[in-house]
């Protein structure tokens, strides 16, 4: 709530100004009857940037998620400066979902959410169409410039499949796979949109410690490499304090400390929330 | 590197026919629909030029239902759309069969799209309510003879022959008829796995698949379904216009809910989603009935109710036994086959 905002080290705001991030919001809210699940937020994510978020199941961290994505429309406000979603420095709160993705913004899911009777190949270019694909008319008859851009789009899938060692589960249908392969497609559907930041919903969550590693050295990559925005929500503060730059804690909706993350967990206040005391 | 045959680049990759063996039987297979004429009696080949047009119609529904996955219940109201408005442009204008057949697909296409409008924020059991709703205006409008005027009246007759494009190329005879509909039925399966290979189908399946996970990346939920009405109804209606001329002269009864679920079997017991699972579906079902309607006249004349219960047991058995359809078993086999006799 914008009366108990300090200003100064971990309780500051925005890391960037929402409007000039990468990715931001301006005091968002959202509530679902009258559970608020996310309350006054501001976020900005600075371009190239691997950010964490964290806090308690029900802190509101995929609803926050969902609120950028549009996949839901935050609270409306009275004030026009508030209440605002802006990505890579266009005000898109009122952009459909959709349109969110093609400007740029990709998306792994907690649940997975895959195309699970479908194969890996099959997954991934479901997605790459969005980005890429032939008129109507083109399609229809197989000729001229469908033909040349399905199999245009058929490579950069291969190259994303090869990225992600995915080869060997090419022609596997995605229900068949283990959950840390079928994390790995999720990513691989997201890249396929040549995204310039991507939400991670959990995507090391019920994996195991190989398959966390395997994870966590594609996400270094496609950061240091690719140089890919990252925003990455993640329970597993080993992992939030080893590869991200800044981290912010949610509590019931609000943002209650951002920074450094080892000042973050160092935080007395973030410690109790975390051991429980509070609740 | 794997011995036999494998690809070398993308686009063989994503072929048709994509092995020699596939290629040979596909090339051998050719001439045989093409030589059919000459060889069989009128009554058969009338039975093989229904189960063309009928591919055609199940081809469309595959399109929306087993593509795009919306259980849409307006396949008979798709098909009269095509016929009557494709009968009214041969009676009024005579532009010749196929402009008048596409003007019926253009017309099935637009009424598909504003009955799926609603799919922008229902789905499910709800579109399945307002596309049978569709069934049903379809059917009280054509038989409202003050509209008349508009459709021509509940009974057309259609002219015994009548020219492809204007007058030429007369079209009369059951040959004539057949190799249209062959025609027709070999391009919409044509242009069916176009879609299947190409971005439309991937976003059709994806839609059906997670539609919410879809939308967050990138896809256009509702544009994509409008899209699936569009095109299925097209060829929805396409079939529609050809059935009125094989029929020749049309009758709104020909055209009802019962045409609705026989399509819906068709292609369940072919294999949804499948284009060989379609054209097995339409093939066996319309064979099987034409042999039980002999027999059935034969050994108990007048049992007519007779046919549509051996039919429903027939088909609730197999899908019971195969539930992914005739095309998912052919499949299994040709595994096995392809494997023979060492399976590893
Ligand atoms: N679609 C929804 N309808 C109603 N309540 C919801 C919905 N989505 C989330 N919530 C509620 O919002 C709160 C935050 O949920 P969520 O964002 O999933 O938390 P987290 O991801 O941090 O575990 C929870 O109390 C949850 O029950
Ligand atoms: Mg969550």
């Amino acid at each position: 709530m914008a009366g108990t905002r300090q200003t100064t080290g971990l309780r500051a705001g925005p890391h960037v100004p929402p409007e000039r991030a990468a990715l931001g919001c301006r005091e968002v809210t959202k509530t679902f009857g009258a559970i608020t699940a996310v309350d006054g937020v501001s976020i900005g994510i600075e371009d190239g940037e691997w950010v964490s978020i964290v806090g308690p199941n029900g802190a509101g961290k995929t609803t926050l998620l969902n609120v950028l994505n549009g996949f839901y429309d935050p609270d409306s406000t009275d004030d026009p400066d508030t209440g605002r979603i802006f990505l890579g420095g266009e005000d898109v709160t009122d952009a459909k979902t959709h349109d969110r993705a093609r400007a740029g913004l990709g998306r792994t899911f907690q649940g997975l959410e895959l195309y699970e009777e479908e194969d890996v190949i099959e997954n991934v270019m479901a997605i790459r169409a969005v980005r890429e694909h032939p008129g109507l008319l083109s399609a229809l008859t197989y000729l001229g410039p469908g033909r040349q851009l399905e199999a245009e789009n058929m490579r950069r899938v291969e190259e994303i499949i090869d990225y992600l060692e995915l080869w060997e589960h090419r022609h596997s249908t995605v229900a068949s796979l283990p959950l840390g392969i079928q994390r790995r497609v999720d990513l691989a559907r997201t890249l396929a949109l040549e995204p310039d930041v991507v939400l991670l919903d959990e995507a090391m969550s019920g994996l195991t410690y190989d398959e966390k590693y395997d994870m966590f050295r594609f996400l270094a990559d496609l950061n240091e490499q690719e140089g890919l925005t990252m925003v990455m929500i993640e329970h597993d503060l080993e992992v939030v304090t080893d590869v991200s730059e800044r981290m912010i804690v949610l509590h019931q909706g609000s943002v209650i400390a951002r920074g450094d993350p080892d000042a973050v967990v160092a935080d007395p206040e973030v410690r109790r929330i975390y051991t429980g005391v509070d609740e | 590197m794997p011995c036999g045959e494998y690809f070398t680049s993308y686009v063989s990759r994503m072929g048709l026919v994509r092995w020699r063996t596939e290629r040979v039987a596909f090339l051998l297979a050719l001439p045989i629909p093409f030589a059919l004429p000459a060889l069989l009696d009128t009554g058969t080949l009338s039975v093989i030029t229904q189960i063309y047009i009928f591919i055609v119609a199940v081809l469309g529904l595959n399109v929306i239902l087993g593509y795009a996955g919306e259980i849409v219940l307006a396949q008979g109201a798709f098909m009269a759309i095509g016929a009557y408005s494709s009968a009214r442009v041969i009676t009024t204008l005579g532009p010749g069969l196929l402009p008048a057949v596409f003007v019926g697909g253009l017309v099935t296409a637009v009424a598909a799209v504003l009955f799926g409008l609603p799919s922008w924020r229902v789905k499910g059991f709800y579109i399945a309510i307002s596309t049978l709703a569709l069934q049903f205006i379809t059917e009280w409008f054509i038989n409202a003879r003050e509209f008349s005027g508009i459709h021509g009246g509940p009974q057309t007759t259609l002219p015994s022959e009548i020219g492809l494009v204007g007058g030429a190329v007369p079209i009369s005879s059951i040959q004539d008829t057949y190799y249209l509909a062959l025609v027709a039925a070999a391009l919409f399966a044509l242009v069916s796995l176009n879609i299947s290979r190409t971005g439309i189908g991937r976003r059709f399946r994806a839609v059906k698949e997670n539609d919410l996970s879809s939308a967050v990346l990138g896809i256009d939920v509702f544009r994509t379904k409008l899209l699936a009405y569009a095109v299925g109804g097209f060829m929805v209606g396409v079939a529609g216009g050809l059935f009125g001329f094989y029929i020749g002269t049309l009758n709104v009864g020909q055209f009802g809910v019962s045409l609705t679920l026989e399509h819906y079997l068709m292609l369940l017991l072919g294999g949804v989603g499948r284009v060989w699972g379609a054209i097995i579906g339409v093939s066996t079902v319309v064979f099987l009935q034409d042999e039980l309607r002999t027999i059935i006249q034969e050994v108990a004349q007048g049992a007519t109710a007779l046919e549509p219960l051996f039919f429903g047991a027939v088909i609730i058995v197999y899908l019971a036994l195969e539930p992914k359809g005739i095309i998912a078993g052919l499949g299994q086999l040709k595994e096995y086959l392809r494997s023979w006799p060492y399976a590893y």
